[in-house]
């Protein structure tokens, strides 16, 4: 079974300190699909962006890491440009009870920052990486600007549409972002939960 | 015992066992037995009996009983079934059946009804106390429950079960108080004397519950986590994950109590160390907690401060204080986390059950007989710990 009393402190410590930059959201009633959101960080083609992250908790949890995918689509060398997957050490091996949900989203932040191309995910944009630094940055500033900052936006006219269903608003973002903004999903996920 | 049965039918035992077919091979009807309230309601059947002569009944019998008998029984099946298979005819079992629940109904409490006088004095009795102390009274006046008031304004709550012979016999009485009371009963008691006395032993622990309820305002108590009027101890957060259970004397409440540390060495050992240099700072006019605090030269976190993560006392695996083994399992039994980190700079505290947990599932960890060698999670300072045994 889950260990509902940890995640429930771990929710309420995010909620306390606004200043770290990630959020994360319950969708539904049961705390094993949980949504976050990472700012893009300062001086990176990532600046500017929000970042959603599907967060999906296991029954072993803490002693086993969260599964956590990008549900932006983001161009980085530890991200996989199709589907979102993490190449991130603390999400594999390296996890510990010691790390919390907010130290994970937190990581990602920092792996935004300083890719790891010796280590890629995504071996495409890897050798774009390496062999042309520039039009990476190009891309990858593309990527925010069409990916991480537009959706939001987007997001707003949606969860109107599912606030006038007579979903909560808060539910309806949470689930929308879960689901990558597939309007059609977020609804199946509010109406099973 | 064999001979006697065998002169012995199975009539003479029971009269009211008939034999339900020809062959004698089952018995049906009533157990009768010398007193005689349940005398025919007592059902029971015995049933393919075998044929074979000598035979231990447990063969192929087969034993049927009604309510009420299998509740006069309750406890005993095994003793039942043995004697089936020691006996060899339906007269010896009867026997052995009937010695059995004539001792079963000695041992039970009589269910004597008391006398009119019994009632009329109660009421008058309650009278005398006062109908607003009366919190409960059971349907047949048998137990009440009374509240009373210390001098310092705590109400007490009084559990009294009266014996059939009362008043002749005292009550018992069953209080919430840390002393044991001795219940003095000369003729002529009523359940005024039994208000009194009680009053009377609230009031002489007036000042250890000052000092005790001194704790649970200021402190962040972490047991017992419903302090009862009765709990003497108080385990309470001294920081730095470190926690002090504090015993009082109930007869010196002020006097220095019994203090056992709990965490790790590092950040124990000089508050240990304190608390024997500072001993001649102790002042018995002033509250523990206040006392306690000057010796030991700190500020004893309140419980908004302990809840912050750096000093709190909880296991830093599952974040919980108690760790109950299932979800029905009383919360006040669960495990505390009682194994801390030896670095002085963590010292955290982790149930053993979660630390074993996560040392078992990481290749780090190395294993000698029953004891883990792995890592603190937190700091890499080595961590020991004994697996249980009997939970992998």
């Amino acid at each position: 079974m889950l260990d509902l009393n940890r995640v429930q402190k771990e929710l309420k410590e995010i909620e306390r300190d606004k200043a770290s930059g990630v959020t994360v959201q319950v969708i539904g009633s049961n705390l094993q699909r949980l949504t976050g959101t990472v700012q893009g960080p300062a001086d990176t083609p990532y600046s500017g962006g929000v970042f959603i992250v599907d967060i999906q908790l296991d029954d072993q949890y803490p002693f086993t890491p969260p599964k956590m995918r990008f549900t932006t689509k983001v161009w980085h060398p530890n991200v996989s440009s199709a589907n979102g997957a993490i190449c991130l050490d603390i999400l594999k091996d390296q996890w510990s009870p010691a790390l919390t949900l907010k130290t994970a989203l937190l990581s990602l932040q920092a792996l935004l920052s300083s890719p790891e191309p010796d280590d890629p995910q995504d071996a495409v944009v890897a050798k774009q990486y390496l062999s042309d630094y520039p039009s990476f940055q190009r891309t990858a500033r593309q990527w925010t600007d069409t990916y991480a900052a537009k959706g939001r936006a987007d997001h707003e006219e949606k969860v109107a549409r599912l606030a006038e269903m007579g979903f909560d608003r808060a539910a309806s973002l949470a689930a929308l972002q879960a689901t990558g903004g597939d309007e059609q999903q977020a609804l199946e996920l509010l109406l099973g939960a | 015992m064999m001979s006697s049965a065998q002169e012995t039918t199975p009539a003479q035992v029971f009269p009211l066992m008939v034999p339900a077919d020809a062959s004698l091979g089952a018995y049906d009807g009533y157990l009768s037995l010398s007193a005689g309230a349940l005398n025919s309601k007592l059902w029971m059947r015995l049933s393919s009996l075998p044929s074979r002569p000598g035979a231990p009944l447990s063969e192929s019998c087969r034993l049927e009983m009604g309510e009420p008998l299998a509740l006069l029984l309750e406890g005993y099946e095994g003793l039942v079934l043995a004697r089936l298979k020691e006996c060899t005819t339906v007269a010896a079992f009867f026997l052995e059946l009937r010695t059995l629940l004539e001792n079963i109904l000695q041992t039970r409490p009589s269910c004597e009804v008391p006398p009119p006088s019994f009632y009329s004095g109660l009421v008058q009795e309650l009278d005398e106390v006062g109908w607003d102390h009366l919190v409960w009274l059971q349907e047949d006046l048998a137990a009440l429950r009374l509240r009373l008031s210390d001098r310092a304004g705590r109400d007490h709550e009084l559990r009294v079960d009266l014996p059939a012979g009362y008043p002749a016999t005292p009550p018992s009485v069953q209080a919430d108080l840390p002393r044991e009371v001795t219940l003095h009963w000369p003729p002529g008691s009523s359940l005024t004397s039994v208000v009194h006395q009680y009053s009377e032993a609230a009031d002489s622990c007036c000042d250890l519950w000052e000092c005790l309820e001194d704790f649970d305002r200021e402190c962040s108590v972490m047991e017992p986590e419903q302090p009862s009027r009765s709990a003497l101890f108080r385990r309470i957060a001294v920081g730095g994950h470190s926690s002090l259970v504090v015993t009082l004397d109930p007869d010196n409440p002020r006097s220095i109590p019994e203090c056992r540390f709990m965490g790790s060495e590092a950040a124990v050992a000089p508050l240990r160390e304190k608390l024997r240099s500072n001993r001649h700072l102790w002042d018995d006019e002033r509250l523990t907690r206040v006392n306690l605090e000057r010796v030991l030269d700190l500020r004893l976190p309140s419980q908004t401060e302990a809840a912050l993560d750096d000093i709190s006392a909880n296991c830093c695996i599952c974040y919980g204080y108690r760790l109950l083994a299932h979800p029905d399992q009383d919360p006040t039994l669960g495990e505390t986390p009682d194994i801390n980190c030896e670095n002085p700079q963590c010292g955290r505290p982790f149930h053993r059950a979660c630390l074993v947990e996560w040392l078992q599932s990481n290749n780090e960890t190395r294993r000698s007989f029953d004891t883990l060698f792995g890592q603190c999670l937190y700091c890499t300072n080595p961590i020991t710990v004994k697996a249980l045994r009997a939970a992998f």
